[in-house]
């Protein structure tokens, strides 16, 4: 996929003039958060989970290659097969090269956001393999060939008469507004193809090292179907997925369907152990799992930025967040979009390509407020972009012109009497294009603000003068 | 609140259908109105254990035997009957274990799925389920089985405008016989 990160100010506010998708984020992030707010609030001890979450994931950073190591040995004791992929184009290769072994030539995939990430169906479709999309939002999206745009609800920027349109045009059956008729035709499409699938690929939401298993959560059925009905499953996952304990699912299966959907319990939960023992009636007879670095260690190894490996792609952040509710998910240029993607995206493909991302954020703290796992999302974007600023990344002129407003401002908090001073001086300057007590329009280097938005004005009084003027009372 | 009580109330809040039985007979009666309402006559598939024998003779066991034989009767049959090794009362789920004589595939492809959960074996929650795999020797039996598979309410989906939509790719309807122990 195409990184088009750098392109965030463009990128957002044509988003912002796009009335259609901002009633669709409103709706959907209205939605989530009223919906995960009543849940959690009936959740006994809430805060005590989040705490546990995060030590149980700090415990399993601190000894990560010991865990990979023994969830390696625990899925080759359950009969299956491990690869190791370092980077994005090894782990394409590792998929190609089972649907070879297998001979296969239809794939159907459950949702995965490390698939998006390595660019899987876009590498698999060269080589002519049919690769097919089974979540409804992912279907809907890969008939439109758009990447997602939320993590949870893939295809929440199309109305209905679009999904309409969209499936007349690919699928040739008559156009019709009605949702489940149209889940109906998506449910006769997939179905099919499902049963003659010869492999079917999965993400992982948690990987359990004492038993080598790995947990699907999921609402339609179509991941349960995708790791049942074909002959070869393969699962992909982060290598930070991994969990030590089936005891530690407890609290990361009460965490996520709240966090994500507000729903206690998603539709359905599977726990893989493997491929089908002898005697069972179906479960594919070939299970592999891929466990993709593709940075992780360069982040795990970096202190300040480790806690983003915590994360468990609940998508809670972005609902909550002011800036992805209004600039949306394609504004953030790549996989990952919301706060998480503000520091995800800049680890994984630079600094320099998603030098924006950090910035694109008002630090409110709603995203670490409700963040599962507690990772410090404010703190670290302003990690970032104290790297992107000793990086030197801002032109010259605007770089000197902030030095000398902040040493002006230093200067000015440290003396009263000048400040004074320079605050009366400003008032009949500031008098020329004052309105309403609003700056909308400065010379430069005020400029700089009132470009994206207004500046206060001067009072006619400050406080002080204000003040001294009034008598105390009797 | 009992288990029970508490399990029936999530069960209905999430689109499922509970239906307390005090006996094997009244079960077999209300199995027989939910074949009724959904279709008969129509293939029914079942797993291969005594107690669903006893419910539905006819119904076809889907036991290992060809692959594509197993496919094609569960995506023929309109009625996927199960017995569910444990409940779990907090959140409305059924724990169904795979094995020999329990297919995957018989509560996922007939758009009707109807599970027997016996009342001894709920649990209160989601937490106190997976505590039972602290023991070591319970985490190793789980290991042993290709799937464990929770299941709370029919298929849903929500991907079209955040609107709620009933038995996307799984099963459109979900009873759930809570029989009470002999």
């Amino acid at each position: 996929m195409k990184i088009t990160s750098e392109d965030f100010g463009t990128q957002s506010s044509q988003a912002l003039h796009d009335m259609q998708l901002q009633g669709a984020l409103a709706l959907v992030s209205g939605r989530f958060t009223q919906q995960r707010r009543t849940v959690v609030s009936q959740t006994d001890g809430w805060e005590e989970i989040r705490r546990k979450a995060e030590q149980i994931k700090e415990h399993t950073l601190d000894h990560l290659p010991d865990y990979l190591e023994q969830l390696e040995k625990q899925v080759q004791a359950n009969g299956g097969t491990v690869y190791r992929a370092g980077d994005a184009a090894e782990a394409c290769r590792q998929v190609l090269e089972i649907c070879r072994r297998h001979q296969v030539r239809q794939v159907v995939k459950g949702k995965s956001m490390v698939s998006e990430e390595i660019g899987l169906n876009h590498y698999l479709e060269e080589t002519r393999l049919e690769v097919l999309e089974t979540d409804l939002g992912e279907f809907i999206i890969q008939l439109a060939q758009e990447p997602p745009f939320h993590i949870i609800v893939p295809a929440i920027h199309k109305t209905r008469q679009q999904i309409a349109r969209l499936f007349q045009e690919k699928l040739g059956v008559p156009y019709t507004e009605d949702i489940a008729e149209l889940t109906a035709i998506a449910r006769r499409t997939l179905r099919e193809k499902f049963l003659s699938a010869g492999l079917g690929i999965s993400g992982v939401n948690f990987a359990v090292a004492e038993t080598g298993g790995i947990v699907l959560v999921e609402n339609e059925g179509n991941a349960r179907l995708s790791t049942t009905a074909p002959r070869v499953h393969v699962a992909l996952m982060g290598m930070e997925k991994v969990v030590p304990r089936v005891a530690d699912l407890g609290t990361f299966l009460t965490l996520l369907p709240r966090s994500a959907t507000g729903q206690r319990f998603s539709s359905y939960v599977s726990w893989i152990h493997g491929p089908r023992r002898d005697g069972d009636a179906d479960g594919p007879e070939r299970f592999y799992l891929i466990i993709l670095d593709n940075g992780r260690s360069k982040i795990l190894a970096d202190r300040e930025m480790r806690a983003t490996l915590r994360c468990i792609r609940c998508g809670a952040c972005l609902n909550h967040c002011p800036i992805y509710r209004h600039a949306g998910g394609y504004s953030y240029g790549w996989v990952y979009p919301g706060p998480i993607g503000s520091i995800l995206t800049p680890q994984m493909v630079g600094l320099k390509k998603a030098s924006p991302l950090p910035f694109a954020s008002s630090l409110c703290g709603a995203c670490a407020d409700v963040c599962p796992v507690r990772i410090d999302i404010p703190q670290i974007l302003l990690t970032l972009r104290h790297r992107i600023v000793r990086g030197n990344a801002k032109p010259l002129i605007p770089r000197v012109a902030e030095k000398a407003a902040m040493r002006g401002w230093r200067f000015a908090t440290l003396h009263r009497r000048w400040r004074s001073l320079g605050i009366k001086a400003a008032r009949p300057l500031q008098a020329m294009i004052a309105r309403k007590g609003w700056l909308s329009k400065g010379p430069f280097p005020l400029s700089c603000w009132t470009q994206t938005r207004d500046f206060p004005a001067i009072a006619p009084k400050t406080f002080q003068e204000w003040w001294s003027t009034r008598r105390p009372p009797r | 609140m009992s288990l029970l009580a508490i399990f029936s109330q999530e069960l209905a809040r999430i689109g499922g259908k509970p239906h307390p039985a005090e006996s094997l007979e009244q079960a077999a009666a209300i199995y027989a109105d939910i074949c009724q309402e959904a279709a008969s006559p129509a293939l029914r598939v079942r797993w291969s254990t005594s107690l669903l024998e006893t419910l539905d003779k006819e119904a076809v066991e889907i036991t290992s035997r060809d692959r594509d034989e197993v496919i094609r009767l569960c995506a023929q049959a309109q009625i996927g009957l199960t017995e569910a090794d444990f409940g779990i009362a907090e959140t409305g789920s059924l724990v169904l274990e795979s094995g020999p004589g329990r297919s995957r595939l018989a509560s996922l492809l007939p758009p009707v799925h109807v599970a027997v959960l016996p009342l001894g074996r709920m649990v209160p929650s989601l937490q106190a389920f997976t505590e039972r795999y602290a023991r070591e020797e319970n985490a190793r039996h789980l290991q042993s089985m290709a799937c464990l598979t929770f299941i709370s309410g029919p298929s849903r989906t929500a991907d079209i405008e955040m609107t709620l939509s009933i038995g996307v790719h799984g099963p459109q309807a979900l009873h759930v016989i809570l029989l009470k122990d002999a």
